[in-house]
């Protein structure tokens, strides 16, 4: 043992008031400090606890169009103007744009396009919260986050004399209920979401099924089940199984909802994600979850021996009994802060510009809402494997489908809460 | 004016002198466990914004609240919550795989202190080598070995261990516990070899000269005098483990098999901030167990050899 003189002595009394009373002072320094450095919480339009936030929120729906405001402390810009020096900066999903499209914008315009890559729509709404300035242009905001960013003020108005390609090109029946107008968003590709499969190790004709999303709780196939990852497309696989709204807000019925996912996540071992198609070559998986934009992706990524027309897609509302299916598109828009916010509204309509259009569908897989691209055009070029040419959205399928929108913020915490009891946070 | 030490050169320096060395460990301290600690606090008893639902941080701690830190811990408490099964769960598979690490590592330590010879700079390059390679590099790799059509399912089928391919990525518990111990086997066996191979051979040859057996002299004085080694890599290979969420992702990912770490990853990427937040205290503080443990052992060793 120590010597007693060798050892550290206790505090005394003295001593730890002194700390007590550093620590007194160190503490709310380092708050100030931090609070300091923080942003607004919110976002500057009202984004935060204070002002519109809690009750302000309108919830766009098909039958309860909302009119996004535009204000005097966030115009649009003005006509005429010239397009700046760039660089151009792009904040999207990965690949979501075609790296040969977007040099090909650079060289028109004698700038360098940036391309900054963000994960899930929750981490691109964080990072424009705190970040917001540091992009032009967001590539791919989903329906459920426009009303947010417009009334939170971190996207700005569109200026639509920029925009002739896009207003020639647009798709005319797109709905835009969740911007009237399209004061803040322009439509950039659209997809529906099914259930792709191995036919070649799959047996069942989901699309003759009387509920096709059974076949995500079908035991025969425990293990080899996976779900598109993120609250919303999970929980609608089985609001739409159990004949939900994709939007269900009632708590009873979520409470059912909670316990068909977690019945089928116990009974089937499910996986969550929505990297079906590089996931294709390990042959992990034999039903998924998928968008069918992602169907042609696979092609490229087929394990040895394995022929495309082993894979298959189904979307419900075309299936023999017609069930619900969810349908929707992602959207450009401007941030508020855009140093570059004339070049951003050429990048938009440059995509809308048929060759560039044609050409970042080959590439990304997803369809633009472009007029002059069609599924024949898609299948001549041999983008579209024929047999999995019915995963081509057409104007008409639009009506056929539902679409996942925009939650009031306790109902979106609760959606987020089943998710994470479901996948255990896997 | 300052008052001044004799060094031991004999020339005079002002007081701070020495203590300023500490100064860069304490500036690092601050900016990277201090801060983002308080940070973590703020978030934890903060709020949430309500058109984003995303965190809003309260830096001042007059105005905190405890609301989304008392779910937690009460989920923690509660039978068959997913806080408690996960927690438990976290528990077990660190528990079994600190295990294995040790019963893996400590003959591999002990053959590279006490038999390697000349080899041993060799045996330990070897062994250290792959995990010169990043982690989540090496955990790719067994994703394809452990496929259905994988190596590992072939080499055991040709053996005839196995009849059909195991489904080893369909979130199996001991493919995430294997996968822990292949992650951080080498933590455990380097303390363990560094202690190992600085006993003293006059020790173990006076054991033996009393009349030990191997046997004997191993386990009265070899063991004794590596169990400090052994808490060391246990706490090593224990802590990092607790917080991991990447192998069970990649090697499993079914909610069966989900630790803490996963459960903080998906709370903090959703409107579950606050949640997340709490967790990590909570983990933080599970932790701060075992390292106290672990300081207050060593301090107790080390006041023994210097009696």
């Amino acid at each position: 043992m120590s010597h007693p003189k060798d050892r550290v002595p206790p505090l005394s009394r003295r001593e730890f008031l002194r700390r007590a009373a550093m620590t007194g002072v160190a503490v709310p320094s380092l708050a100030a400090i931090l609070a300091a450095c923080g942003s607004d919480s919110g976002g500057g339009g009202g984004g935060g606890s204070t002002g519109p936030s809690s009750g302000g929120l309108q919830l766009a729906r098909p039958d309860n169009p909302v009119t996004l405001a535009v204000t005097d402390d966030n115009p649009a810009i003005a006509d005429g103007l010239s397009p700046e020096a760039g660089p151009l900066k792009i904040f999207g999903y990965n690949d979501y744009i075609y790296k040969k499209v977007r040099n090909q914008f650079g060289d028109r315009y004698g700038v360098d396009v940036e391309y900054t890559v963000f994960d899930t729509p929750d981490e691109m709404v964080s990072k424009m919260q705190s970040n917001g300035s540091d992009f032009d242009l967001l590539v791919t905001v989903t329906l459920e986050n426009v009303g947010k960013l417009a009334q939170g003020g971190l996207i700005q108005p569109l200026n639509k004399t920029y925009l002739p390609t896009f207003e020639d090109q647009l798709w005319t029946g797109i709905p835009d209920f969740y911007d009237v107008g399209r004061q803040y968003s322009a439509p950039y590709v659209v997809f529906t979401t099914g259930i792709s499969c191995r036919n070649d190790l799959i047996t069942d004709d989901i699309g003759a099924m009387d509920n096709p999303y059974d076949i995500f709780w079908d035991t025969t196939n425990e293990g080899q089940v996976h779900l598109l990852n993120g609250s919303r497309d999970t929980l609608a696989t089985a609001l739409l199984r159990g004949g939900y709204d994709p939007n269900e807000d009632d708590p009873a019925i979520m409470e059912t909802i909670k316990q068909d996912l977690l019945d089928g996540a116990d009974a089937m071992g499910w996986k969550y994600d929505h990297v079906d198609y590089t996931e294709l070559s390990t042959n992990g998986w034999e039903i998924h979850g998928t968008w069918s934009g992602q169907m042609v992706y696979y092609q490229y990524y087929l394990p040895k021996g394995l022929d495309i027309t082993s894979l298959s897609y189904s979307w419900p509302p075309q299936g023999a009994a017609g069930k619900p299916g969810l349908v929707s598109h992602d959207l450009f828009a401007i941030s508020k802060g855009a140093a570059n916010p004339v070049l951003a509204h050429n990048f938009i309509d440059f995509m809308y510009e048929p060759d560039n259009a044609l050409a970042n569908y080959t590439y990304e897989g997803y369809q633009p809402t472009v007029l002059s691209l069609d599924k024949e055009t898609a299948l001549a070029k041999g983008f579209l494997p024929p047999s999995l040419d019915y995963t081509f959205v057409t104007e008409d399928m639009l009506p056929m489908g539902v679409t996942e929108l925009e939650l009031a913020p306790a109902v979106n915490q609760l959606y987020q809460q089943i998710y994470q009891e479901v996948t255990g946070g896997a | 004016m300052a008052r001044k030490d004799r060094g031991s050169s004999g020339a005079w320096f002002p007081r701070w002198f020495w203590p300023s060395f500490a100064g860069p460990a304490f500036v690092w301290l601050l900016l990277f466990f201090v801060l983002p600690f308080y940070v973590i606090l703020s978030v934890a008893f903060g709020g949430l914004d309500q058109i984003f639902l995303t965190a809003t941080p309260v830096y001042d701690p007059l105005h905190w609240t405890f609301g989304s830190f008392r779910d937690v811990a009460t989920g923690l408490v509660t039978t068959h919550s997913i806080y408690q099964e996960t927690f438990v769960r976290t528990l077990v598979y660190v528990g079994i795989a600190t295990a294995l690490s040790l019963l893996i590592g400590y003959p591999v330590a002990y053959f590279i202190a006490r038999h390697a010879g000349r080899a041993k700079t060799f045996f330990l390059v070897a062994f250290i080598a792959p995990f010169w390679i990043s982690y989540m590099m090496r955990m790719f790799s067994w994703v394809n070995l452990l496929q259905p059509e994988g190596y590992v399912n072939r080499v055991l089928r040709s053996l005839g261990v196995i009849q059909e391919p195991r489904l080893w990525l369909n979130g199996k518990p001991s493919t995430v516990v294997l996968g822990l111990v292949y992650g951080y086997v080498p933590y455990m066996i380097l303390p363990l070899y560094g202690m190992l191979d600085r006993i003293d051979r006059a020790t173990l040859e006076a054991a033996r000269d009393l009349g030990g057996s191997q046997a004997r002299t191993f386990f009265r004085v070899t063991l004794p005098l590596s169990r400090q080694a052994i808490l060391a890599g246990c706490v090593i290979v224990a802590l990092p483990m607790f917080g991991d969420y990447f192998t069970q992702t990649l090697l499993a990912s079914t909610r069966q098999t989900a630790m803490f770490g996963n459960l903080i990853v998906s709370s903090m990427d959703s409107s579950l901030v606050n949640q997340g937040a709490s967790l990590v205290i909570i983990l933080i503080v599970a932790l701060a167990l075992p390292m106290f443990y672990y300081l207050r052992s060593t301090n107790a060793a080390r006041e023994l050899a210097e009696r």
